[in-house]
């Protein structure tokens, strides 16, 4: 009896080693990985060079790694052993009440100053005011649903920093405090997130949002993974809705976008994982959104992902032109000259604002 | 390669113990071969350049042994100098590669030297513990300890063993000479193995990085929101972290090497139970300890020749000790501290300790401890002087330090255990019970997975905007 159990020790975790093994060979590779939005890596080449110079085995290593069998639900085994520990989180990602996922949010305050200074000098040099309109966390929110003790004040803190300077913000977090303004998976408001965001920008912008009645709700999508779920690994937590805000003559517009036509709507995007890429098709340059009449006022939105799922709204009252800053290189201020902009509108989350590095584009003359 | 890595989980270690068990085990010397070979390939992964360094290393002290062993009997001042021979040019690797730029580094400091660049040599890994290894072999024989081996590839062996090559335990020669010549290979060995593996294997991935990861996150806190929570708990976790990261990597060499019928010593023996500090030095990296014992304490006269020497050879231990951890002024400072905690209770504190509640010498030890490793992390904090500010300084807790401590309570209680003999005692008295048996067998089969699953998501990056 005893040597059965020594045996079997042995000779159970060197098949299970042997068979994971083994299926990292006989399983097809993948090329991408739609959950994490990355190309795995293939199984590398050999060259002298690289051997001496130490990619062979970092290849190796990561395409073990990226192409290990049932990655996704290792993954997810490893989130909730952190759960069953009572850790509340899981790389950075809370377990809130209710299943609600919150990212929690990384903040540089040195950058929020660089980057609010960058605004301002656009705004001089343009001799435009430039609204900003930074989105809450999810963190800020779903107050909540966040874990006893977290320390929501210290980072509430960026937020006085914010409204402390000169700069010409919105403070949206009251209003965008309610429930289902945003997702419970991923960290972007929801269509009536951007809806309310719609209706607080019309006082200072200048137009009379249209009343919740107009649109149609048309959901599109209930099994949305958004980014949150992605990166936690909370696999079992309910998933999101995504709801459209529609209206007559929402398919008319002309949209282009770094120089191809597409429309405020890509379809397609629901049938992989990163689903809020519906809004637009996802990341752009630049787009350029307008419809047949003549003599509308012209909105650049300086934008991040955020800013896709209120242009459908904004569309109503403005030509829109959105920048984002990551991969637009021309000069900004020369845009708003030759484009003849009559308004500017920075539109990002406080994330972004406060971390992003490429705002600083915003003085190239 | 580190154990705990898919690539050595599942790709080395599977093709190393086929091969080593492929060939019949009446041809040790094939498998000495074999384990040289792959031991070699273990080491050359992350920079094959450094393989010759391994080569060189071989041949040193294959050829100093064997004139220390020539001439032992014969001419003992020869055999003395191809021991210092073999002392010299070792530590002549390690200072070259390890303390040359910080000698040089330090003496730029001086303005007539200071023309002088540090040379950027990187750290072939492990250099540390294979240098001092090797160097036992022909110190060994030198003493009478162990026979010579006259096979260069047994010998290589020894000295490349992939399984203590990079983190220990620092085998001497004198340990394993016997099972070099002559070991067995058996179910009971291996499967012992196999539990100390896993068991390795889970303290360092999953108590060891996890108590990292809230250490890193705790001690980046405290730049901005200092407090005393936040830095005496970072530095609670690192000590978990530290701990468990090396203790779990003997583990798990001690298990690789019971599977291929070698028996390591034991390299820590639940240090944070101690109620000295003299009992952490016996508790806390055990094979270090001895090994300066046996080759620095001893040959200087030990304690047998008076007090004031007895201090001074102390002296000399616990810098080299702290000097050994790093090349860095901190880790000096860090054996000093040790060598003073450890004078003033060899001289009047350990009676007083010993009349003291136990809890009491306990609490003393610890503080002391974690204090200690605030000295070994200096170097690596971004501001280590408002660190020590913020240890001794109010306020007394940030809202992050709280946070974190409350999420942690439950993981906390679960290293404080695991810290203790508690664990293993329990094992023991219930191994042998059939039911007991079948719990076991499934706890490390989950294990094994538990682990495999963190190691695959601490790769799990996702990055949003691919492909620009």
């Amino acid at each position: 009896m005893k040597n059965v159990f020594e045996k079997g020790i042995v000779i159970v975790s060197a098949l299970l080693i042997t068979a994971l093994a083994a299926l990292i060979i006989i399983i097809p590779d993948k090329e991408i990985s739609q959950k994490e939005n990355r190309t795995l890596q293939q199984l590398p080449t050999f060259t002298l060079e690289k051997l001496k110079n130490g990619d062979l085995t970092e290849q190796t290593a990561r395409y073990l790694v990226d192409q290990f069998p049932f990655r996704d639900s290792f993954v997810s085994l490893k989130a909730y052993c952190e759960l069953a520990l009572l850790k509340r989180e899981n790389n950075g990602v809370i377990y809130g009440k209710g299943g609600v996922l919150i990212p929690r949010g990384e903040i540089e305050n040195e950058r929020l100053e660089a980057n609010l200074n960058s605004i301002s000098k656009l705004s001089s040099a343009v001799d435009r005011a430039v609204v900003i309109a930074p989105l809450p966390r999810t963190v800020d929110v779903y107050k909540n649903q966040l874990p006893k003790a977290y320390p929501y004040k210290e980072e509430a803190k960026i937020w006085q920093k914010l409204f402390s300077s000169n700069a010409k913000a919105l403070d949206l977090r009251d209003a965008l405090e309610v429930e289902g303004s945003y997702y419970k998976t991923d960290h972007h408001y929801t269509t009536k997130g951007a809806y309310i965001t719609y209706c607080a920008l019309g006082d200072i912008l200048g137009y009379t949002p249209k009343s919740e009645d107009f649109f149609k709700k048309e959901t599109v999508a209930n099994d949305f993974c958004g980014t949150a779920m992605r990166t936690s690994g909370f696999y079992l937590a309910k998933k999101d809705e995504i709801k459209l805000y529609r209206y007559e003559n929402d398919t008319e517009y002309t949209v282009i976008a770094d120089k191809k036509e597409i429309s405020l709507y890509d379809f397609e995007k629901l049938n992989t994982v990163d689903k809020y890429a519906v809004f637009l098709g996802g990341n752009h340059a630049r787009v350029d959104i307008s419809n047949r009449e003549q003599g509308r006022e012209k909105l650049l939105i300086i934008r991040d992902s955020f800013a896709d799922s209120i242009a459908p709204f904004l569309a109503l009252h403005y030509d829109l032109t959105l920048i984002d800053l990551r991969y637009y290189t021309d000069s900004v201020k020369q845009l708003i000259e030759t484009e003849s902009i009559d308004k500017v509108l920075v539109l990002q989350s406080i994330t972004e604002l406060a971390t992003a590095k490429n705002i600083s584009a915003l003085q190239m003359p | 390669m580190v154990f705990s890595s898919i690539e050595f989980l599942y790709l080395y270690m599977p093709i190393t113990l086929l091969i080593y068990f492929l060939i019949p085990a009446k041809y040790l010397t094939l498998r000495n071969l074999a384990l040289l070979v792959l031991s070699l390939l273990f080491y050359g992964w992350g920079e094959p350049a450094y393989i010759f360094i391994m080569f060189f290393s071989i041949a040193v002290d294959y050829i100093c042994g064997y004139l220390v062993a020539k001439n032992r009997e014969t001419n003992p001042k020869k055999a003395k100098a191809a021991m210092l021979a073999s002392v010299v040019i070792n530590l002549s690797v390690l200072g070259f590669f390890k303390y040359l730029d910080f000698i040089i580094e330090n003496l730029a400091l001086i303005p007539i030297f200071s023309s002088l660049k540090p040379l950027g040599i990187a750290l072939p890994i492990g250099i540390s513990f294979y240098t001092f290894q090797t160097m036992s072999y022909t110190l060994d024989i030198y003493l009478g300890k162990a026979k010579m081996q006259k096979n260069i590839f047994t010998f290589g062996a020894y000295v490349t063993m992939f399984p203590q090559l990079i983190a220990g335990p620092i085998v001497r020669y004198g340990d394993v000479d016997e099972q070099l010549r002559y070991r067995t290979h058996s179910f009971t060995l291996a499967s012992s193995g196999v539990l100390r593996f896993i068991c390795g294997l889970a303290k360092k991935v999953l108590l060891a990085n996890t108590a990292g990861a809230v250490y890193n996150s705790l001690a980046l806190s405290v730049n901005d929101n200092p407090s005393i929570l936040s830095s005496w708990l970072a530095l609670i976790f690192f000590s978990f972290q530290i701990y468990f990261d090396f203790s779990g990597y003997s583990d798990m060499a001690i298990g690789l090497g019971r599977i291929m019928g070698f028996e390591f010593i034991e390299n820590f023996n639940y240090p944070y139970i101690s109620k000295s500090i003299t009992e952490f030095w016996r508790r806390w990296h055990i094979s270090l300890s001895s090994w300066f014992k046996e080759y620095v304490y001893i040959p200087l006269g030990g304690n047998r020749k008076g007090t004031s020497r007895t201090i001074i050879n102390l002296l000399v231990v616990w810098f080299l000790t702290g000097f050994w951890h790093g090349a860095s002024w901190n880790f000096i400072i860090w054996g000093l501290y040790f060598f003073l905690l450890l004078v003033i209770e060899k001289f009047f504190l350990s009676k007083i300790l010993q009349r003291l509640p136990q809890i009491v010498s306990h609490i003393y030890s610890l503080m002391l401890i974690v204090f200690g490793w605030y000295i070994f992390i200096a170097c690596d904090l971004s501001a280590p002087f408002e660190f020590l500010k913020a240890m001794f300084s109010a306020p007394v807790a940030s809202g992050l330090s709280v946070y974190e401590l409350l999420r942690n309570i439950a993981f906390i209680v679960v290293l404080c255990v695991a810290a203790t003999p508690f664990p293993h005692k329990f094992y023991l008295k219930i191994k042998d019970k059939p039911i007991a048996k079948v719990i076991i067998f499934a706890v490390a089969i989950i294990l094994l997975l538990i682990c495999t699953a963190y190691i695959v998501d601490s790769s799990y990056n996702p990055f949003l905007y691919f492909r620009f």
